[in-house]
């Protein structure tokens, strides 16, 4: 009963997502105005820029679950930290296929070695390693360990990856800023970073639940066996 | 349009396929792991009782209070 409460209430967050990320995209595709320099391609940001910052975010909640766990071991923090990761590495995946998508138009090339693409592509390849190191263990308790170490050693390469643009001399734009954006065009940047904050919210509420069950179904295994 | 349409179109489609596709394949794989779930309740649940009766196999026959032979 307590269950089938919780996920009503989950499947009005999705709509409550859904409903933003929709406005979002109609704002930013038919509302604010095209890009003085760059033209009507620069609207990809309105994904781009949201995208890349649910990525990151996910990987700092994974890196406080992470320090949780190893100091408390509760189960839960690691169980939140797994689906930090698994969220993180899709999100992050779509940010570089997005911005591959906004580079051909704009620098003449898919794909460059530039250091915010690099360190972004290297942050995606250590948070697959992630899952991988989970597959590795059997007992839960040692690879709640593992995976927790992981966790907090690859956060090292985010901010990197944010700092990565003023750091080095790059093709890739510095971080925007409110300073650095006209009006019209932060207003539809802020709502979506806000849809996608709510998707992301939603996600991972989902994919906790779903770790919840695994979780239970090993145990009842463990025990049957 | 400048020519951008099909950068657009690619990025803000693919964007919206991911996130769909990813909730969806969530709900089914949380699906999956409570249908394992349920069905390893049913099976714990059938433990096997006195007289080689199975609990959860319905209820027991009828009592036969008569000699082998009659029956």
């Amino acid at each position: 009963m307590e269950r089938e409460t919780r996920d009503r209430r989950h499947r009005w967050l999705g709509l409550a997502a859904l409903a933003a990320v929709v406005v979002g995209t109609v704002w930013a595709l038919f509302v604010a105005p095209p890009d003085a320099a760059q033209g009507e391609v620069q609207r990809l940001m309105y994904v781009h820029v949201p995208t890349a910052w649910i990525g990151m975010l996910s990987f700092f909640v994974v890196f406080v679950m992470s320090i949780l766990y190893l100091v408390q071991r509760d189960p839960r923090w690691d169980m939140i930290a797994h689906s930090g990761v698994e969220i993180g590495v899709v999100f992050t995946a779509l940010t570089l296929a997005l911005g591959s998508l906004w580079a051909k138009p704009t620098w003449g090339i898919w794909w460059t070695w530039d250091p915010r693409l690099t360190t972004t592509a290297i942050m995606l390849i250590i948070y697959v390693g992630y899952l991988a190191v989970r597959g590795f263990a059997q007992d839960p308790e040692k690879r709640a360990r593992w995976s927790a170490v992981v966790g907090i050693v690859a956060f090292v390469d985010v901010p990197i990856v944010y700092l990565s643009v003023t750091w080095w001399r790059t093709l890739h734009q510095p971080p925007s800023t409110a300073r650095s954006i006209a009006p019209e065009m932060l207003w539809p940047l802020f709502l979506n970073l806000a849809a996608f904050t709510l998707v992301y919210l939603y996600l991972m509420l989902r994919r906790y639940r779903l770790a919840e069950a695994e979780r239970q179904l090993e145990e009842e295994t463990a025990i049957g066996r | 349009m400048d020519g951008s349409l099909p950068y657009l179109a690619a990025g803000f489609g693919l964007t919206w396929i991911v996130m769909v596709l990813y909730a969806w394949r969530l709900e089914a794989r949380i699906g999956r792991v409570r249908d394992g779930l349920r069905r390893h309740d049913e099976s714990t649940s059938r433990v096997e009782a006195p007289g080689g009766r199975t609990a959860g196999a319905g209820p027991p026959d009828e009592p036969d209070h008569r000699p082998e032979e009659a029956r």
